[in-house]
């Protein structure tokens, strides 16, 4: 299991990447099938430079790998870390945290 | 998004104690919440199966009620109840050292979007993933 500081550094950059409409957009293009960085490239308007960047950012946060292929370079997405932020999300939509924290506080004091 | 919460948490009392803060109220009363500096407010929390759940959340200009019942009270280790119209909540209890593991599991249907991509045949990553890609925060 990881630890706390992990997972918040994990969510940082996850939640960071994901700040960012641009990039999500990438992230949706690929959560049906891989596709190769021209693909990508063709398909929105940035600037081969503000591509590279997103990708690194999306790749830095784990959200996307990068294999390739003879010259191509081929971009797919890695539902793990997508996973712990919805896991966080429920979390938060839940209340559940909170609530075991105080139940070992009533523990300790009974 | 996915359908379920599950959490482990560790507790140094003994299981029976644990359980005990689960049904007996006035202990529940002191822990079970929503969010940080909520409680419940426990009106019915009969702890037997079949056992009737009513709990509020009173905001003031409006009142959040949620019913539920009870299905599976084997003491002190296993806890199973219905939450809301269609939620389940489970608490597993067990021995660890001098204290007790705590095992959480609820869930809940899956949502339409859920659904729907169940239906297209997605891979199970992926049912789990197109919703949470369109539910992300997009603030920065």
């Amino acid at each position: 299991m990881r630890g706390l500081a992990a997972r918040d550094h994990v969510l940082d950059s996850v939640f960071g990447a994901l700040a960012n409409g641009p990039r999500r957009r990438v992230l949706r293009l690929l959560r049906s099938e891989p596709a190769a960085t021209p693909e990508i490239a063709a398909r929105f308007d940035f600037s081969k430079q503000a591509l590279s960047r997103h990708l690194a950012v999306l790749e830095d946060a784990g959200l996307i790998e990068r294999t390739v292929h003879g010259r191509m370079n081929y971009l797919s997405l890695v539902p793990g870390p997508l996973q712990d932020v919805s896991d966080w999300i429920v979390e938060l939509r839940r209340g559940w945290h909170a609530s075991l924290e105080r139940l070992d506080r009533v523990l300790r004091g009974s | 998004m996915s359908n379920s919460f599950s959490a482990e948490r560790s507790y140094e009392a003994p299981p029976e104690q644990v359980f005990a803060a689960w049904t007996d109220v006035d202990t529940l009363s002191r822990w079970f919440g929503c969010g940080d500096d909520t409680l419940w407010r426990v009106h019915e929390w009969d702890a037997r199966p079949g056992g009737k759940i009513r709990v509020s959340l009173d905001f003031g200009d409006r009142v959040f009620e949620v019913k539920g019942s009870f299905v599976v009270v084997d003491p002190p280790h296993h806890l199973q109840y219905r939450w809301a119209d269609d939620e389940l909540v489970d608490v597993y209890i067990e021995p660890k050292g001098s204290g007790s593991l705590v095992r959480l599991g609820h869930s809940w249907p899956p949502s339409d979007e859920d659904r729907s991509m169940i239906s297209a045949g997605w891979s199970s990553a992926l049912q789990r993933l197109g919703p949470t890609l369109v539910s992300v925060p997009s603030h920065s």
